[in-house]
């Protein structure tokens, strides 16, 4: 056990030092919204707050607030199982706005005791002098009553997500692999809490990694 | 008590928008929760079975499950708050009704719905409680009791697509037919 412990902590501590990395803090408020009878919007505001980062540009601090999202997704039902839709994402970050162009089809399942959700997006991202981002993602997401085969108001679950991103820009590839690990609690068939570790490699093909690690905090409602 | 109280703070601070329309709830529930009647039944029916257990309400009132597998085949027995024995429901392949049943509940169905697709099939024992345990246990049967058959499908009708929860009676007569209310999944798409 000892000898565990240790190695998790120069694990940790060999990150720290040889590779670049981020600690930090994504709160998000979620709503969405019915529009006739076959299209749902849903709505994203999320904030990134830095706590650590390794390295730092020499003209910020190392805690900083680096970035605001807000995002707008449109989708309609193929079924109940199938969905398919589009959107529009702006970041401010940096004293500049990023644009981002969203497309999505996604499938949620009901298992025994679980439903699972498989998204599949494709994004083009335009920054200011930078060139244009395409990005491939695929995400799969379950959700695990805590109490019970299915999850009913009043009660915890856990929402485990793990995501694959492909990204090409300026003829060059790379791969980002996302995880998390939440607990939420069902207020009410509208609203729901989570909480939970968000883990992000990035540039997964460069020589130097980059680790990212986050608490995350969610709010959804829906209309 | 502390979180306790966090959590009605939570609750009532959204609960002010939100509006309760799901008709079932289901929840663990300990064993020693459990009616010592059907703590009885399941114990000598059902031996050797890892059971969990659960507390059911709806709008017909409150209700206790237990739920298992044996052979391989998912089991869940329910009873009512005193622990009389309610029904016994075994999830089986669509395949397995018989013949001439199954026809007719695919007549049935074709009628009802311009497409479907079978999710879920379950066999339905009612009767009484000495008729279920010899059902339950092999044995032959003296009494009297009915079998149902509890579909869920995703279904078509009227160019619309949903899930659907349908009972037919040995006979294939669809007796009952109900929407699943497909609980909100933002939280996991977004």
């Amino acid at each position: 056990m000892k000898s565990y412990i240790f190695s998790i902590l120069f694990l940790f501590l060999s990150i720290n030092s040889y590779a670049q990395n981020q600690v930090g803090l994504i709160p998000q408020i979620n709503s969405s919204f019915k529009i006739g009878d076959s299209w749902k919007v849903n709505t994203k505001l999320e904030g990134r707050q830095l706590f650590f980062q390794n390295p730092y540009p020499d003209h910020l601090k190392e805690a900083e607030f680096e970035r605001v999202d807000a995002e707008l997704i449109a989708t309609t039902s193929l079924d109940p199982l199938h969905a398919l839709g589009g959107g529009y994402l702006i970041r401010r970050s940096n004293r500049s706005f990023t644009h981002r162009f969203i497309q999505q089809y996604s499938i949620t399942q009901k298992l025994r005791s679980s439903r699972m959700s498989h998204r599949f997006r494709t994004d083009q991202t335009l920054d200011k002098d930078e060139a244009l981002q395409w990005r491939l993602r695929y995400r799969l997401s379950l959700e695990k009553p805590l109490n019970g085969l299915e999850l009913d108001p009043g009660e915890f679950y856990l929402k485990l997500t793990n995501e694959y991103l492909g990204i090409l820009q300026d003829s060059e590839g790379n791969l980002e692999i996302r995880g998390l690990a939440s607990l939420g609690y069902d207020l009410s068939d509208q609203n729901r809490v989570e909480t939970g570790i968000d883990y992000r490699m990035e540039k997964v093909m460069d020589p130097t990694v980059t680790h990212k690690l986050f608490l995350s905090i969610g709010l959804y409602h829906s209309f | 008590m502390k979180r306790t109280l966090i959590i009605l703070f939570l609750v009532s601070a959204f609960s002010a928008v939100s509006a309760q329309n799901k008709l079932e709830r289901e929840y663990r529930i300990k064993q020693s929760e459990v009616p010592a009647k059907a703590l009885e039944f399941v114990e000598s029916s059902f031996k050797g079975v890892k059971i969990k257990w659960y507390g059911e309400e709806n709008l017909d009132g409150k209700a206790i499950e237990a739920k298992g597998k044996r052979d391989g085949r998912l089991y869940s027995i329910k009873f009512d708050t005193n622990g009389v024995l309610h029904d016994i429901e075994m999830v089986i392949k669509f395949g397995d009704i018989p013949e001439g049943t199954r026809l007719r509940i695919e007549k049935n169905l074709q009628d009802r719905f311009s497409r479907y697709s079978i999710q879920k099939t379950q066999k339905q024992w009612l009767g009484a409680t000495d008729d279920l345990r010899a059902l339950a246990e092999g044995k032959p049967v003296s009494g009297q009791y009915s079998t149902n058959y509890e579909i869920s499908l995703q279904g078509t009708k009227d160019r619309r697509t949903d899930y659907f929860e349908v009972l037919a009676n040995a006979d294939g007569e669809i007796v009952r037919e109900s929407k699943i209310v497909q609980r909100n999944n933002q939280h996991l798409i977004y």
